[in-house]
């Protein structure tokens, strides 16, 4: 490291808003979503492709808490550059202005090109949309070993609408890992999780792609000098919290709750105009995936749950009445 | 070839850890549908005398949670602490000598932090925050079945490869359905079937090969060594008490309940220094005498409205209230109140979520409520999965409606 400036790295992804996918029946085009009996027979290819409008996508929130702290730590040291990085198609490029905004001083799109008849994917996938955009993915059957290889799955008709799906955690760290190769980056940053798909697994397989050390969900970070060790504490179950001092460079996710991630300053805004974001091809760094999402259907209403019906007033003594009949109230 | 499963549990000073009895549970689930054996291996720093000094757990109280299979420790003195870089330099190699097919861990603050990792080292594939399975009909392949989007869809991931890391959440061990069978392989080797039964391991023979497990006045357990073992890259310890074990050549010749020690490597590098457990900053708070706890999520909509909760609880006996974590990253309540994943678990007779969406995270810290009353805007909310009574309201609306009513009963 030497007398270099340090470099921090947060990796950014756009997410589909959950409210968005929550909203009326499903998306745009009503039973968009409606793939609620993917049969083994039909096969998982059939996703539909949905289109959202661009205000449906945002930033991963666990992101931007670790973007804020990316910018907490140039504050301290303002040597220090950040990059924003994110992978998916060239919607992304929003998320990666707004990293711009709130102070982030470079910005890097990793794309992945949306397949030709393809939409988004399933809704899991924020930076969904990618398969190669030349030929249709390597199936197990390309994989040694692969405990699930199909001597019956036909060769893929180009320009079929072969899943659009999501790149897996996997995938996604692959593309990172590959693309940082010959890069060097003393911090790494990313989310503890990102709220659509709710994996919390991408870091931690970048850093051991990387063979960097890694801890996830830090609740606090402090750090003394830019060459490290970097001070964490890290979230465990019941709230208990951890303390581990790491070595740089490293990779750590971020929990909610380690700061109040700002808004971006009008100064900022105006910079960020004129900053230019970086394309990258990343359909040639993605790897044979590891696992496939076959499946993705919203949930079926509960079988146990009774809804109350009739006006408020109406509702409240019925809940009264369920609380009263079984104790919990006094008579 | 691989084979097996194998699951790595987590060790408590009682025992196992709750998360880790329900992984050994759902792979049971999984050993049924193929017939495979299971292994549980157990991580810490193990003392003399077969208990894990950090932990003091006496290994036969794990070999009761454990149901009768193979025990394997791994100790060492990197593992007296936790941290990732420790738990995957220890397990990497020994799931690489046992190599199962599918390797279970609890999803927990531990389980997602390593996990990951450790699926790299073994160029595995990786499914996460796991809530069930199913076999795909055609090829009979595994499909796991997890949540997304703040519970509202799920997902089903298919592995691509072997072996498969899962890391799974407490309700895949719920088994709906037909009643759980017996694993064939259990059942003919005469172990104990099951976390219901009771295990009486002290008089339970071990055949004459394996690791004797006997009981002494200072609860001591020490292993004689098996004849014949094999030339590992696993480094051993030295000590007495200590034997190691090999893995058998074949899943199939394992009987249950033998019990394996290895000693965890040391890391020449120490990259991420375990510097302890925090003090508490705040005593969490103390949920287990209430009989109600009414807790609320982001459709409270501010701190100002919390006084409504208040008022809510103030009608019930014996009544506390707590909060979801997008609550208390608000500032609106206390961390010490947070129920979930990376809060509290609480089982209370009756829990009222109010404005909560039941995000898996939530959910996992309360389902095990006896009776969950919900009452949320979005009649798609996930907490309605676990509910038995749902109302779809504004909390705003409804809460008032309710204490306006109690006024006019007074």
């Amino acid at each position: 490291m030497g007398s270099k400036s340090m470099n921090i790295l947060v990796c950014i992804k756009q997410i589909l808003a959950p409210e968005a996918v929550s909203e009326g029946s499903g998306g745009p085009g009503g039973s968009v979503w409606g793939n609620d009996a993917p049969t083994a027979k039909e096969g998982p290819r059939n996703f539909p492709a949905p289109s959202f409008a661009d205000y449906c996508y945002r930033m991963n929130p666990y992101d931007e808490h670790a973007l804020e702290e990316a910018l907490r730590i140039r504050e301290q040291f303002p040597e220090a550059k950040i990059d924003a990085l994110a992978v998916g198609p060239d919607r992304c490029r929003r998320v990666l202005r707004r990293a711009l905004e709130m102070g982030a001083d470079r910005a890097v799109l990793l794309q992945v090109t949306p397949a030709a008849a393809g939409g988004s994917g399933p809704p899991s996938s924020g930076e969904a949309g990618a398969t190669h955009s030349q030929e249709p993915r390597p199936m197990s059957s390309g994989e040694p070993g692969s405990p699930h290889a199909r001597s019956d799955s036909k060769p893929t008709r180009p320009g079929s609408s072969f899943p659009p799906s999501a790149l897996t955690p996997y995938e996604t760290a692959a593309i990172i890992a590959a693309y940082l190769r010959d890069k060097s980056y003393d911090l790494i940053l990313a989310g503890v999780m990102a709220e659509d798909g709710m994996a919390g697994q991408t870091g931690q397989l970048l850093a051991e792609l990387l063979g960097l050390p890694c801890a996830t969900a830090v609740i606090s970070l402090r750090l003394l000098s830019p060459h490290g060790p970097v001070y964490v504490e890290r979230e465990e179950d019941g709230g208990e919290r951890s303390a581990y001092e790491i070595a740089l460079p490293a990779l750590l996710t971020i929990q909610s709750g380690i700061n109040r991630p700002r808004y971006p300053a009008l100064s900022h805004v105006l910079r960020a105009r004129t900053q230019e974001i970086a394309i990258v091809a990343a359909a040639g760094l993605r790897p044979v995936p590891r696992e496939r999402i076959v499946s993705c259907r919203r949930r079926g209403s509960s079988s146990q749950c009774v809804f109350l019906t009739g006006p408020l007033p109406e509702q409240a003594r019925q809940f009264l009445d369920f609380c009263r009949a079984r104790g919990f109230l006094n008579a | 070839m691989s084979a097996g499963i194998a699951i790595i549990a987590e060790a408590s000073p009682t025992g196992l850890t709750p998360a880790s009895v329900k992984t050994i549970s759902f792979a049971r689930r999984l050993a049924d549908a193929t017939g495979e054996g299971l292994r549980v291996i157990i991580p810490g720093q193990r003392d003399t005398g077969g208990k894990l000094d950090n932990n003091d757990s006496n290994i036969f109280a794990l070999l009761e949670q454990t149901g009768g299979a193979d025990m394997i420790l791994i100790s060492g003195e990197s593992l007296a602490a936790y941290s990732a870089e420790a738990w995957k330099e220890a397990l990497a190699p020994l799931c690489r000598e046992l190599s199962p097919r599918f390797l279970c861990l609890p999803h927990t603050s531990r389980g997602w932090d390593y996990g990951p990792g450790l699926a790299i080292l073994l160029e595995a594939a990786l499914i996460g925050a796991v809530e069930g399975f199913r076999r795909e009909e055609e090829d009979g392949a595994f499909l796991f079945r997890r949540s997304i989007l703040k519970g509202q869809w799920q997902q089903e991931v298919r592995p691509e490869r072997w072996p498969v890391v899962l890391t799974v959440l407490p309700e895949a061990a719920v088994v709906n359905g037909p009643v759980k069978k017996v694993a064939s392989w259990v059942r003919a080797s005469g172990a104990i079937p099951g976390e219901a039964e009771t295990a009486d391991v002290v008089s339970r023979e071990t055949p004459p090969d394996d690791t004797k497990v006997k009981v002494g006045a200072a609860g001591d357990t020490r292993g004689e060594t098996g004849s014949g073992a094999r030339g590992t890259n696993l480094s051993f310890s030295s000590s007495r008490d200590t034997t190691v074990r090999t893995p058998p050549a074949t899943p199939s010749s394992f009987a249950p309940s033998r019990t394996a020690f290895y000693a965890a490597p040391a890391i020449p590098d120490v990259r991420c220094r375990p510097l302890g457990k925090l003090p508490a900053g705040e005593a969490a708070y103390d949920f287990s005498t209430a009989e109600v706890i009414i807790a609320t999520g982001q459709g409270i909509g501010g701190a100002e409205n919390l006084e409504l909760i208040d008022r809510l609880a103030g009608l019930f006996p014996k009544a506390a209230v707590g909060c979801s974590r997008a609550v208390c990253d608000r500032g609106w309540m206390e961390y010490r109140r947070q129920i979930g994943l990376t809060g509290r678990t609480v089982a209370p007779p009756l829990y009222i979520a109010c404005g909560i969406s039941g995000a898996m995270p939530h959910l996992a810290g309360m389902r095990e409520s006896r009776c969950i009353v919900a009452v949320n805007r979005d009649e798609n909310a996930a907490i309605f999965q676990v509910a038995h009574l749902g109302i779809v309201a504004d909390l705003l609306a409804f809460i008032p409606a309710v204490l306006e009513q109690t006024e006019e009963e007074a």
